[in-house]
């Protein structure tokens, strides 16, 4: 972590209330944050308050920050030079992600939602690659029991999508 | 914390991915990175698959490389072990298993039996119906058709050209990948159908004639075709030949002069007998164009053009040629913008010596001088056969190894899925 720089931490509100410490550097990995910041705001003790967002949902965005910026602070402080240590240290850190993103779906989907809300490109894509994942090799009806989706098509629809696409009910690898 | 079971249901999850906003909800389906998967996920609900089917989504999504379902072969002759001279492989990575029933051409006007495979692209076949033996070089009627659809076109011959030596056929896809809406347009509307006919000329006795390329475009819009002004028009129409080919003005001895070489680098080739040129139909103009071969290939007789960089568009083509000797070379060359008109010699293979240790082979392969035959071509590949009798062997183009193929007489067209796949919400 680069010394000398003066700690500045911001305070994040959750929508009942909880509160959460973290560097600044780290919470502007959002961009909500970052243009809040940037107009002059949420650096006072009353903190960033955050709406939608549950307590439980904020520490778990939080925890990706924290390890998204400390990551990317030590890969800045690093020898440039030193191309086996950073590929390895990427390795890490996605396979921290996969560990981090392996969740309920319901959580996912707060999460999900969270990210979007507060501009964390890297952790809306996490989350969709995620959802995606639980998609594929999957018929149709497989995807709808996995993620709890209800078929509301018509007689007509479902025929006429047979005739147009006739493997989508059969499984595949 | 609400406990859930993976088969959890709608009543016990308050939150699903259903509950999401449309941005998000195209986000994740931008990440099925398979056609068959986003085709399965829009079939899961109606909001989903209004989502997948919206033409500002699917313009966003990449074009998998390999789709391949399989393909199909045709076997020019019959024989016992394959009545139906069509067949359909299922290529091993597609996922239908053994059921190939849903890539029969039963569905066509009278049953599969009256056409013939001549060409595919992507997603498309290109069948000709089958020709009396006296008339086997006239231009055919024709027929477009996707198997996985089951959707098809009947092109009738061009009435005018009903007279005319047709020397071949094609079909591609003239949107392709030139523009980003035409991604979104489905594969019967894009297609086009090119047929080459070769027009004697009037009052000259030494059988010379001029090629001509007869272009049939379903979504031409006939008032501005100038050849045919009749209501009942058809949507083909003759290419004029370019400034550059009417200056030159090629002229051929007869049908037999030409031989086709394949397709490579968004071209058709022919080999010219006894002349050191080239005829070249460019895909998109559908324009002629000569192409002077260079000293080292004049002499050596052309076997096969295919392209010089797989899928990845340069202009780069790799012509295979046999000297005297059977010597195999393999020359690499770059279309017009692309390239200053050089030949490289990239490979080169003696066949005899190549081949010696393989199963089957005899002494006095290759000796009597006539030029080994090809079989078929890919741009991997190219599968030979001595003159003398047929015994086939591939020579991998970028390894040079040879191996013995024990495959029948057949020509392999691919098949892929359609792509965009059809979504309608």
């Amino acid at each position: 972590m680069a010394a000398g720089k003066p700690v500045v931490m911001v305070t994040l509100v959750s929508s009942d209330g909880q509160s959460f410490q973290l560097l600044e550097e780290a919470a502007l990995l959002s961009a909500m944050v970052r243009d809040t910041i940037q107009i002059g705001q949420g650096r006072g003790p009353a903190g960033i308050p955050i709406r939608n967002i549950t307590g439980q949902t904020l520490s778990m965005v939080v925890v990706y920050c924290n390890k998204h910026y400390t990551a990317a602070a030590a890969a800045d402080g690093d020898d440039a030079a030193d191309e086996e240590k950073k590929v390895a240290n990427k390795k890490q850190l996605r396979e921290w992600d996969e560990q981090f993103i392996n969740l309920e779906q319901d959580k996912l989907y707060d999460i999900l939602v969270a990210a979007n809300n507060l501009g964390i490109d890297g952790l809306v894509d996490l989350c969709c690659w995620r959802f995606a994942d639980m998609m594929k090799g999957k018929s149709a009806s497989e995807i709808r029991v996995k993620l709890g989706i209800r078929d509301d098509f018509t007689s007509e629809q479902r025929a006429q999508i047979e005739k147009d696409s006739p493997w989508v009910w059969s499984r595949t690898t | 914390m609400v406990m859930r079971t993976t088969k959890g249901s709608p009543v016990s999850s308050p939150t699903t991915l259903h509950d999401l906003p449309d941005k998000l909800l195209e986000l994740i389906l931008l990440r099925l990175t398979s056609p068959l998967w986003l085709v399965r996920a829009a079939a899961t609900c109606k909001r989903w698959r209004r989502v997948a089917a919206n033409p500002n989504f699917l313009r966003h999504i990449a074009r998998p490389p390999h789709l391949v379902a399989g393909h199909y072969h045709y076997y020019r002759h019959h024989s016992k072990h394959h009545p139906n001279r069509l067949a359909f492989v299922p290529s091993p990575t597609a996922a239908f298993g053994a059921n190939t029933r849903r890539f029969s051409l039963e569905y066509l006007p009278g049953g599969s039996s009256p056409w013939e495979l001549i060409d595919s692209h992507r997603s498309l076949l290109l069948l000709a119906k089958a020709r009396s033996a006296h008339r086997r070089r006239s231009f055919p009627d024709l027929v477009v058709c996707e198997p996985v659809t089951r959707r098809f076109k009947l092109i009738p011959r061009m009435e005018e050209m009903k007279h005319q030596h047709c020397l071949a056929v094609f079909l591609h896809d003239h949107h392709y990948p030139t523009t980003m809406d035409a991604r979104a347009c489905s594969s019967m509307s894009t297609y086009r159908v090119i047929c080459v006919v070769y027009i004697e000329c009037d009052g000259v006795s030494n059988g010379l004639g001029a090629v001509r390329a007869c272009v049939f475009d379903p979504n031409r819009s006939t008032r501005r075709s100038t050849w045919n002004q009749r209501p009942h028009a058809t949507r083909w129409y003759m290419v004029k030949p370019s400034r550059a080919m009417a200056r030159c003005g090629v002229h051929l001895r007869g049908t037999d002069s030409v031989r086709f070489l394949g397709h490579a680098a968004r071209a058709w080739f022919w080999s010219i007998t006894d002349d050191d040129t080239m005829l070249v139909l460019d895909e998109c103009t559908a324009e002629f164009e000569i192409l002077r071969l260079p000293e080292c290939i004049r002499g050596s007789e052309l076997r096969v053009v295919v392209d010089g960089d797989g899928d990845q568009y340069n202009g780069k083509l790799c012509v295979i040629c046999l000297d005297r000797g059977n010597q195999l070379r393999v020359f690499a060359t770059w279309r017009r913008d692309h390239g200053n008109g050089e030949w490289v010699l990239e490979k080169s293979l003696r066949l005899a010596a190549a081949t010696a240790g393989l199963a089957g082979y005899k002494e006095g392969y290759f000796s009597n001088g006539s030029a080994a035959k090809v079989v078929t071509a890919n741009t991997g590949a190219v599968t030979f056969t001595p003159a003398e009798e047929t015994w086939m062997f591939s020579v991998d183009l970028k390894t040079m190894e040879v191996a013995h193929c024990k495959s029948v007489m057949s020509v392999a067209y691919p098949c892929e899925l359609p792509w965009l796949p059809t979504l309608r919400a």
